[in-house]
């Protein structure tokens, strides 16, 4: 008896310290592979869009691009134009694959020669035979007139104000974006009296703002309620009225002195372009959330029967420096 | 509502001029002289019957003349009187407990379930909850409760949802105070201390009109009130935690105590491997104290409180002769209630009840570093503190004035003070090299504190239509200071099949002051109560329920198990439940990251619908004991901007939910008892399907590309499903002074991997696979208990 609870005590403790992570197959309801578009119409470039296919959340197939179906552009509910594949043109898209490095996939764009036009519906449809097929609509707003431009660079010794007026157009619900925009050089003296040179450097330019309408953490960082090197907001709070903006920009590392070039890109697009940004930013952020989390937020797709997302814009730069 | 007034008044003062007097009085356990809640008195030849209230009191009008009453209570052996009714009356009866709960008790003591208007109601028998296999050895009531049809439960939490329902929507009543927060250990196990409990039961549907503030179901959990004949006490060691009670009469049979404590002890037991430079606290405790005292035969007050708290903290330093550093992290969390309760007897008819209570949740956390070097120190604080406040005082009356009626009436205010997040900051900077120390020491407010008022009056009649047919006809009327005025109708009604089977058909219109916010299934104490408010309205509920309900006998078949004169409770219960005005975090959010307040974290104006079937099989004397519980159920939710706008499964919808509960007496020494559960997975937003997104530049123009992850709609998605076996041996040995009690047992005693979350991944072979976690493989127990 003595024997027989030892054995058992023993085989409940090699259980007990069993690992509980276990591989698991789930109840996941079943998706067939589907076409999916992507694309973005600007007002300045002709119209490029690329169609591949989606994969089953645990395939180890990557999804590839589809250069035999057939695309069609729709203005205004009117066919326009048929978007030829570009098969001379192979466009190498790097994708990060879930070990430590990157994969690149070959693509081919379907284009087309025309130029979006500003307040305009686009539809694009796309058929291939071995899919459903697919459609996505998008609206390219009006053009915004920006005024009372001013660069504010005596203020503050650490960082460069910006500001600029527009009316929003009080008919339509609006959304727009800024992204900045920086070409630097920099060099100065360390403490040991070297001088030390940075490269010459292009990308994104860090910003900050207390501006209401724009997306905040809460805490408000260094006596702003945002910062970043792009923001996506709507207009919620100033519908039809005239709107100031205000920005500073960060005078660290490649500050404004250093800076060669700072522009601004100020875009003004539609909900389905806004829903785009908005949950792909939110889905950067936020990450697959786990138990202690909430729910994810899935990146938004406006494309019928496929996945996707056929989004536009209607830009212009504003050059603060030179 | 004129007109409902009216008929309420003739109603009452109906037959008020007949010959009718009243039998009333106490009904007590012998033993301890503990009175007994819901004891049934039935007069069969009248078809009349009434049950005991909370305190232990009835009273039954009846025609003058002769009458045999019944007295019947579930464990005890029933009594029988005969009386000829020339006056009013008062009967005090004392039950004496069933030899050894073997002999089966008359079948009137069952019936219940069959007789009653209520519907949707189960008592728990505590004697059950004990021989119920728990986790660790620590005997739980919200465990047992999780057993019950139409409640859903998480792997490893205290929390349920009931018929759809969330978390916080369910009244938890100790004592009549609100309880917020019922979790130890983020819900491994409940506050609730089985020693110090006298009654447990559940209402999931056709709520009673003295009943308000919550959407899904009422849990009432009575203390004990304290041995009025002799000291008694109880000692339990167990592996994580022990406890004692220790009860008696201060006066005999006039005034009486109980005192019950409990604490873990993990803490200790890890502390052999934790470092030398760290400290760890992690534990809980919980103090159940109650004090009842008789002024008269007309009054008698009760004084009681639960102090509870669980707490973690780390306190790590290193350092040399030169410097030191020392880093701080507590987290701390607990309850508070108290209750002041007055019983007064107007006359044999009328009884009344006032209650002054005082409830308090908080949950705290503070992090902190202290530096010292030669020349500097410094120290910085980081503080958060959310909770509720609530001081409250009720006053119900129960009043039975004719045969066919029993009235309870009664008015409730309660002050709710809402402190959802408060953080403090402190900086404190020295140096012996320079002037400039400086400290801070501040607090910010994420989100301001809000007082908010809630008063109901509420009347209910149970009244006896014919012979057959009983209703509970009410009406709750609720005031909310940031809100206003509600009506809430409530009515429910019994139509007699037979003498063993009943219909039932109940209606609740229920409405919510105050919501939980929380997104973590875990139970964390971090989640938030907050009130309702002009931008997030009170949630509201409309459910209706229909049962048949019927006692069940003659098992010659399951014989030796069961004897033949076996009687089984059996219910069948469907039922539909819409609600209102729900809210949920925003996709994303994460109340442990986000310093958003917390009207701009949720999304509001939601809805949730339920419906389901339930079946309840239970047998509660007798050698073997137990319960078979099947629900079959739907439940979804839509807010206009989850699922765009679509309808979802709410992440408790399961399909079938199972449990089978069995205790088996197998001689005066060895009892064993074990517990199936069955579930359907949670629903979970999971990936389906991977695509390419659109292309952007970085680095230096290189074209950049995402696989995005496709997930379908929220929640359609299964995890796997859940099941477990318990498994649980007790040993009895009665020594000279006292009884030695020893149980064994097995949670999850074929080691089922159970899902508690799953996560997209990668194995070995870089093949991305979905992992699930799982919380508790099989773990064995053993707790010494000694009865003095």
């Amino acid at each position: 008896m003595k024997k027989f609870i030892i054995y058992i005590s023993f085989l409940i403790l090699f259980f007990s310290c069993e690992n509980m992570e276990t591989v698991v197959d789930l109840d996941i309801p079943e998706t067939p592979p589907v076409l999916v578009m992507n694309g973005m119409l600007d007002t300045d470039t002709t119209i490029r869009i690329l169609v591949s296919h989606s994969v089953g959340a645990f395939s180890n197939e990557v999804p590839e691009s589809i250069n035999n179906a057939e695309v069609v552009l729709y203005e205004n509910d009117l066919l326009l134009d048929t978007l030829d594949v570009n098969m001379d043109n192979t466009t190498s898209c790097y994708f990060y694959n879930g070990g430590f490095s990157f994969d690149s996939i070959p693509m081919h764009y379907y284009e087309s020669n025309i130029i979006p036009s500003k307040n305009t519906n686009y539809r694009i449809e796309a058929r291939h035979p071995n899919y459903p097929n697919i459609y996505a609509n998008t609206f390219i707003p009006d053009d915004i007139e920006i005024y009372d431009i001013d660069v504010d660079t005596l203020t503050n010794d650490d960082q460069i104000g910006f500001s600029f007026s527009f009316i929003d157009d009080i008919n339509s619900d609006n959304y727009y974006r800024l992204k900045l925009f920086s070409k630097c050089f920099k060099k100065w003296e360390n403490e040991y009296g070297e001088i030390e040179i940075y490269p010459l450097t292009r990308g994104y330019q860090e910003f900050a703002s207390n501006d209401p309408s724009f997306p905040t953490d809460g805490i408000p960082w260094d006596g702003y309620t945002f910062s970043g090197q792009q923001v996506v907001f709507s207009d919620a709070l100033f519908n039809g009225e005239e709107k100031n903006i205000r920005i500073d920009i960060i005078n660290e590392g490649y500050g404004y002195e250093d800076c060669d070039t700072i522009r601004l890109q100020f875009s003004v697009f539609s909900s389905d372009t806004y829903n785009y940004y908005n949950s792909l930013g939110h889905h950067r952020e936020k990450g697959p959330v786990g138990i202690f989390g909430g729910e994810v937020i899935p990146v938004y797709s406006n494309v019928e029967n496929g996945l996707g997302s056929i989004i536009s814009t209607n830009s212009q730069i504003i050059q603060i420096k030179p | 509502m004129r007109y409902f007034l009216s008929i309420t008044i003739l109603v009452l003062f109906n037959n008020i001029y007949a010959q009718n007097y009243t039998i009333s009085g106490y009904i007590t356990d012998e033993s301890n002289g503990e009175s007994i809640f819901s004891a049934n008195i039935i007069v069969d030849s009248l078809r009349l019957g009434t049950t005991s209230n909370n305190f232990g009191f009835y009273s039954l009008t009846l025609p003058k003349g002769e009458h045999k009453i019944s007295y019947s209570y579930i464990g005890y052996s029933s009594k029988e009187i005969e009386i000829n009714l020339q006056s009013d009356i008062v009967k005090n009866i004392e039950f004496i407990d069933s030899v050894s709960e073997l002999s089966e008790i008359k079948v009137y003591a069952q019936k219940n379930i069959v007789e009653t208007t209520e519907t949707s109601v189960i008592d728990l028998p505590i004697k059950q909850v004990f021989k119920i296999p728990a986790l660790l050895g620590e005997i739980d009531v919200l465990k047992a409760i999780q057993l019950l049809p139409g409640v859903q439960s998480s792997e490893g939490t205290s929390g349920f949802y009931v018929r759809g329902g969330g978390p916080d929507q369910n009244l938890i009543l100790l004592d009549g105070v609100p309880v917020y927060n019922a979790a130890h250990l983020g819900g491994l196990f409940s506050i609730f201390n089985p020693d110090a409990i006298k009654n447990i039961r559940l209402t999931k549907g056709g709520f009673p009109a003295r009943f308000g503030g919550r959407l899904s179901s009422v849990l009432e959990i009575d203390m004990k009130e304290g041995n009025m004949k002799k000291l008694k006490s109880d000692i339990t060691i167990g592996l994580i935690s022990s406890k004692m009670t220790i009860e008696g009469p201060i006066i005999k049979d006039k005034t009486s105590f109980i005192v019950s404590a409990r604490r873990t002890y993990a803490d200790l037991l890890v502390k052999p491997f934790v470092p030398e430079n760290t400290n760890l606290s992690m534990y809980f405790y919980d103090l159940n104290m109650k004090i009842n005292h008789k002024i008269s035969s007309q009054d008698r007050i009760f004084l009681s409180s639960y102090i509870g708290r669980d707490q973690f903290g780390v306190d790590y330093t290193e350092g040399d002769r030169d410097y030191s550093d020392e880093l701080e992290f507590g987290l701390g969390y607990g309850n508070i209630t108290s209750t002041l309760r007055w019983n007064h007897l107007f006359n044999n008819k009328l009884f009344s009840n006032t209650t002054f209570t005082y409830s308090r949740y908080a949950f705290d956390t503070d992090f902190g570093i202290n530096s010292i070097t030669n020349n500097e120190n410094y120290n910085i604080g980081f503080g958060y503190i959310s909770g509720i406040e609530d001081y409250a005082g009720r006053i119900d009356f129960d009043y039975s004035p004719s045969p066919i009626h029993n009235v309870k009436f009664g008015f409730s205010y309660t002050n709710h003070h809402f402190f959802p997040g408060e953080t403090s900051l402190s900086l404190n900077f020295s140096t012996s090299d320079s002037i400039e120390n400086f400290s801070l020491d501040t607090l910010l407010n994420f989100s301001e504190n809000i007082n908010a008022q809630e008063m109901f009056l509420y009347i209910e009649d149970n009244v006896k239509i014919t012979d057959r047919l009983k209703a509970n006809v009410g009406m709750h009327c609720g005031y909310y200071s940031l809100d206003g005025m509600s009506i809430q109708p409530r009515f429910s009604a019994r139509y007699l099949l037979n003498e063993n089977s009943s219909l039932k058909l109940s209606y609740a219109d229920m409405k919510q002051n105050i919501h939980l916010l929380s997104n973590s299934s875990v139970g964390f104490p971090s989640d938030l109560w907050l009130p309702a408010i002009d931008s997030v309205p009170s949630q509201s509920s409309r459910q209706i329920a229909a049962s048949i309900n019927t006692v069940l006998e003659g098992f010659d078949i399951l014989h030796p198990f069961l004897n033949k004169n076996s009687k089984f409770e059996f219910s069948v219960e469907a039922y539909y439940k819409t609600m209102s005005n729900l809210i949920t975090y925003k996709a994303g959010y994460s109340n442990l990251e986000s310093t958003e307040s917390w009207e701009n974290s949720i999304e509001t104006g939601g809805e949730g619908e339920s419906y389901g079937l339930e079946l309840f099989l239970q047998k509660k004397t007798g050698r073997t004991t137990g319960w078979v519980g099947y629900t079959l159920s739907w439940t979804n939710r839509r807010f206009d901007n989850i699922n765009f706008g679509e309808w979802y499964p709410y992440k408790y919808d399961r399909r079938h939910d199972i449990s089978i509960v069995f205790s088996h007496k197998i001689n005066d020494k060895w009892d064993i008892s074990t517990t199936w559960t069955y579930g359907t997975g949670n629903a979970i937003t999971f990936p389906q399907a991977m695509y390419l997104g659109q292309p952007y530049s970085q680095w230096g123009n290189n074209n950049m590309i995402d696989l995005v992850e496709s997930y379908g709609d929220r929640n359609s998605t299964r995890l796997n499903s859940y099941h477990r076996l318990d498994l649980g041996f007790t040993h009895h040995k009665q020594k000279k002074h006292y009884e030695r009690i020893i149980s064994f047992g097995a949670y999850n005693a074929y080691n089922r991997k159970n899902p508690f979350f799953a996560y997209l991944s990668y194995d070995e072979n870089s093949e991305r696979v979905a992992r699930q976690v799982s919380l508790f493989p099989i773990i064995p127990s053993v707790s010494l208990r000694y009865k003095l």
